[in-house]
């Protein structure tokens, strides 16, 4: 992975002097050894800044949008699952291709950060990504951590190592074998009763803060006015109670439900973990079932079932 | 169909929800659509969780 740095910082520095790009944005060092920060590379000499690692896991597209109504163009650099975000924007009509210029890397899968943190037991420690495990690095000592216990959750069902858009891609391609069940956990609370169901759910959004990071880190919610942002009329009560925390998950997930690209990122922000992904899910799930969609964003055109009206549609409601 | 299967995944009784297409012109099929889903809900208990208030 220290050579995809280093291709990304050449990359960077290349785009940005040659004038082909006016902004990259990438990763770079956060304050603790744990995260990863967004940057925002704006001169050459401040590539250095960037970085590629197994913490990496923001989904960067989102910050596009903030620059897409400026003139030139911005850089950002994309995994597997991220890019998926950008067909999805140029599908929803938010996006032009010629604004953006994409970094796309192949990427073997992340390190959960919290895992690695407790791994290590001390707050100076760095990761590198290698073929068999994650090594943690600290000022006189490493330690290799096996691959697949320390895999962060959301890349265990990975669907695209390898990006599915980009302009250049970094890192040596990976073998994309078969994604396992994505649908396990969903098939697991569809198992249970409707009272079973009621209670899992309701001792999860009860947690809910309405902090809104889901809403604000999805590459889906492009709205400029929210409508959990209007006061009048104020479509779900902003109040934090077992009533409205549902009804503004179920709304959430059906706004994005047909464009949400099971990126993951709702379910890494939220703050009370709640597993908004297994929501999102079964949306995906049913897609499947229904009109045999695949993940949306997989593809640029591809088709959208719930936008388009086809005779074949299932009708249980005429 | 897929909000009611996600209301179905959350807990909430499928049964609660239901759409027709009715034109403004058929108000007879409007009262009847209503009455078949007011007599599907006597059947169900009150839901806590889809009222107003807390």
């Amino acid at each position: 992975m220290k050579e995809i740095t280093l291709n990304l910082r050449a990359r960077a520095m290349e785009l940005l002097a040659g004038g082909r790009v006016d902004l990259v944005i990438g990763y770079g060092t956060g304050s603790l050894p744990e995260f990863v920060r967004p940057v925002f590379v704006d001169r050459p000499e401040r590539a250095e800044e960037l970085i590629f690692n197994p913490l990496c896991a923001q989904n960067l597209t989102k910050y596009i949008l903030d620059y897409r109504d400026q003139p030139g163009r911005v850089a950002v650099v994309v995994k597997g699952c991220d890019s998926r975000s950008i067909n999805q924007m140029m599908a929803d009509g938010q996006l032009d291709r010629e604004k953006v210029f994409l970094l796309g890397i192949n990427c073997p899968g992340l390190a959960d950060p919290v895992l690695l943190s407790v791994a290590a037991g001390r707050r100076d420690w760095q990761v590198e990504a290698e073929p068999e495990g994650f090594r943690l690095r600290w000022p006189g000592g490493e330690r290799l951590l096996p691959r697949d216990e320390f895999l962060m959750y959301r890349c265990r069902t990975c669907e695209h190592h390898n990006p599915v858009v980009s302009d250049v891609l970094l890192g040596d391609p990976i073998l994309q074998g078969e994604t396992p069940d994505r649908f396990a956990e969903v098939r697991r609370i569809e198992s249970l009763t409707p009272e079973e169901r009621a209670a899992y759910w309701d001792a999860l959004f009860a947690r809910c803060l309405r902090c809104y990071a889901c809403r604000n880190a999805c590459p889906a919610c492009t709205c400029r006015e929210c409508i959990f942002d209007r006061p009048e009329p104020e479509w779900v009560a902003r109040v934090v109670a077992p009533q409205s925390n549902l009804a503004y998950h179920l709304v959430r997930a059906m706004h994005v439900a047909g464009r949400c690209v099971d990126c993951g990122e709702c379910d890494r922000v939220c703050p009370v973990a709640i597993p908004l992904r297994e929501i999102n899910r079964k949306i995906l799930k049913e897609l499947a079932v229904l009109f045999g969609a695949p993940t949306p964003g997989t593809s640029h055109p591809a088709p959208e079932p719930l936008a388009t009206f086809a005779v074949t549609d299932p009708e249980v409601w005429l | 169909m897929l909000f009611q299967r996600l209301l179905e995944y959350v807990g909430v009784a499928p049964e609660r929800l239901q759409v027709r297409w009715i034109s403004g012109s058929e108000g007879q099929k409007f009262a009847a659509a209503v009455g078949e889903l007011a007599a599907r809900l006597q059947n169900l208990k009150p839901d806590a969780r889809l009222r107003d208030e807390p």
